[in-house]
């Protein structure tokens, strides 16, 4: 890598700050392999898919409660957790196409309206190591999927105190990582109709809590319903623009093709399009695969969420999909948050048995037997299913 | 069935978990051109074809990675030979006498085109071998556990 001093020095700090292990390997090579820690600290039971920059996985079995705690949700980085995080000079700038650019500290922030929202976030890729054939990037499984109140201000809000043009159609969002090499350093764009919706936020806290580095402290955009890479972390800047972005996190990253195409093609660039609102899906938290269970009625639990829109029904087979019953919508319900669903099913004798989930959404949309394979890997949708032995 | 795909393809997952990087040529060049900036797990999680790997260690050229003219196609060999969508282990490869020992147990009732069709776990490996043994293969039993690895590492699991 062409890096700098300055580079490797943020590069390495940002591992500290980020809690990661790390030490440096005897010669002083900065960047030496060295042993993985088999836990990331303050996430501890995660899986590790990526430990420089910190990707880690939640295990199905942590993600049975509705609110998701901290130290259990997923993390998705690009990029290494910002060395420095200093929220005393800290300042979101709004630029661009506005009346006047204005520089906001964290207490102007602080001291406009604060709303709470639940919000259940999904990293785009959440599943991809299901598609076949493979494609690259971090081979999520099951568990790139959390809920979390995130309070914060309104973006609208924010917006409004530089007055938007109006020639000013997305808003585009970045943040204090920085990038590595000649790599693009990471940029969102949300188009001003989402950036100016009500629910769009601008979050301080997760959970109750100050944002924790890894989630984007001090402050993270949440855009309600719309996959995981619009809300940006460690926010600094959003700058108002009259056309789309045409950086690479924008106008090639998060795009899926228009058209359905066969597994494993190539698509044109004009024939992609951005990703936006989540898909309809499911997650079985209980049982958990593999477990054993003793004959009888088998309590099935889990959740299901559909980007923006509301979930109508869940179904449960435990037949490998030849009969479906429906399951009870349970618990608390929020807009933009995962539902609680639960049933029980027979198993009266000793044996394996596959038990699927099925949910649909208020639009009609239900999650597909196949998922349509797409050259990035995202919004992998297949009906849930977890394999219990009865004994 | 895809559902029960996706149970082997987590299992397989995890597994990776915790590999590094398995020796072989290229195995310095990846050490040195890529883990500045990532660890090895963003590696060996990977199933990608050599176009796949291609690919990739275009983009990470044109984000900042230095891969001289010489380095790139050992690089891409060692990449698509162990981070492939139907792993070869490639320890296995080259224990000499195993190909003889195949040829000599399977080829005598049929050809290895009925081979090459199955994808099978060592378990599912081990049943048929010793089923084929009951069906008259010779296999002498120093041999056994050399052809069950040889075909479970060739023939695994998609």
């Amino acid at each position: 890598m062409r890096l700098s001093r300055r580079d490797l020095l943020a590069a390495a700090a940002s591992l500290g700050a980020g809690g990661a292990a790390w030490r440096l390997a005897p010669g002083g090579a900065l960047f030496a392999q060295v042993p993985r820690p088999t836990v990331a600290p303050g996430k501890e039971g995660l899986l590790i898919r990526s430990l420089r920059p910190p990707d880690y996985e939640t295990p199905v079995a942590l993600l049975d409660p509705w609110i998701t705690p901290v130290e259990h949700f997923y993390v998705r980085s690009h990029l290494p957790v910002p060395p420095s995080l200093d929220q005393t000079a800290w300042t979101l700038q709004v630029e661009g196409d506005v009346a006047s650019p204005v520089a906001l500290s964290l207490d102007d922030i602080r001291r406009m309206p604060a709303t709470t929202l639940t919000v259940t976030l999904e990293c785009a890729g959440n599943g991809r190591a299901f598609f076949d054939p493979p494609v690259a990037g971090i081979q999520w499984g099951k568990g790139a999927v959390g809920t979390a109140r995130w309070t914060g201000v309104r973006m609208a809000d924010v917006l409004k105190r530089a007055g938007i043009r109006p020639t000013g159609r997305f808003v585009v969002m970045n943040g204090a990582d920085r990038a590595l090499g000649s790599m693009q350093d990471f940029v969102r764009q949300v188009p001003i109709d989402k950036a100016m919706h009500q629910d769009t936020l601008i979050a301080y806290e997760m959970n109750g809590q100050p944002l924790p580095a890894v989630h984007g402290f001090p402050l993270r955009v949440i855009v309600p319903g719309w996959e995981g890479a619009y809300a940006m972390k460690w926010l600094t800047t959003l700058r108002v623009v009259p056309r789309e972005f045409d950086g690479f996190w924008v106008a090639t990253a998060y795009r899926y093709p228009l058209k359905q195409i066969a597994p494993g093609a190539a698509v044109d660039a004009k024939d992609m399009g951005p990703l936006t609102g989540l898909v309809v899906k499911s997650l079985i938290t209980r049982p958990h695969d593999g477990s054993t269970v003793a004959p009888g009625k088998i309590e099935v639990a889990g959740f299901a969420w559909a980007g923006e829109t509301a979930i109508a029904k869940v179904e449960v087979s435990s037949d490998n999909g030849a009969t479906w019953q429906p399951a009870r919508l349970t618990g608390e319900h929020a807009r933009y948050t995962w539902r609680r669903f639960e049933t029980q099913v027979n198993a009266t004798r000793p044996e394996s048995v596959l038990i699927i989930a099925r949910a649909t959404d208020a639009s009609g949309r239900t999650q597909p037997m196949s998922p349509p394979w797409n050259p990035s890997g995202y919004l992998w949708n297949a009906p849930d299913s977890v394999r219990v032995e009865v004994k | 069935m895809r559902l029960t795909l996706v149970v082997g393809i987590v299992m397989a997952a995890t597994m990776l978990q915790a590999q590094e990087l398995p020796p072989g040529p290229g195995r310095e060049t990846v050490t040195a051109r890529c883990l500045t900036c990532h660890e090895a797990d963003l590696i060996t999680q990977q199933r990608l074809s050599r176009t796949g790997w291609s690919r990739e260690s275009d983009k990470m050229v044109r984000w900042g990675a230095v891969v001289d003219a010489s380095e790139r196609e050992p690089m891409l060999d060692y990449l698509a030979a162990h981070f492939t969508p139907t792993p070869v282990a490639s320890h296995i490869v080259a224990t000499a006498g195993t190909e003889e020992i195949y040829k000599r147990a399977c080829f005598l009732c049929h050809e290895d085109d009925l081979i090459e069709a199955q994808r099978l776990t060592r378990t599912g490996w081990t049943r048929e071998v010793e089923k084929m043994i009951r069906w008259g293969a010779v296999v002498p039993e120093a041999d056994k556990e050399a052809l069950i690895e040889y075909l479970a590492a060739r023939y695994p699991p998609r």
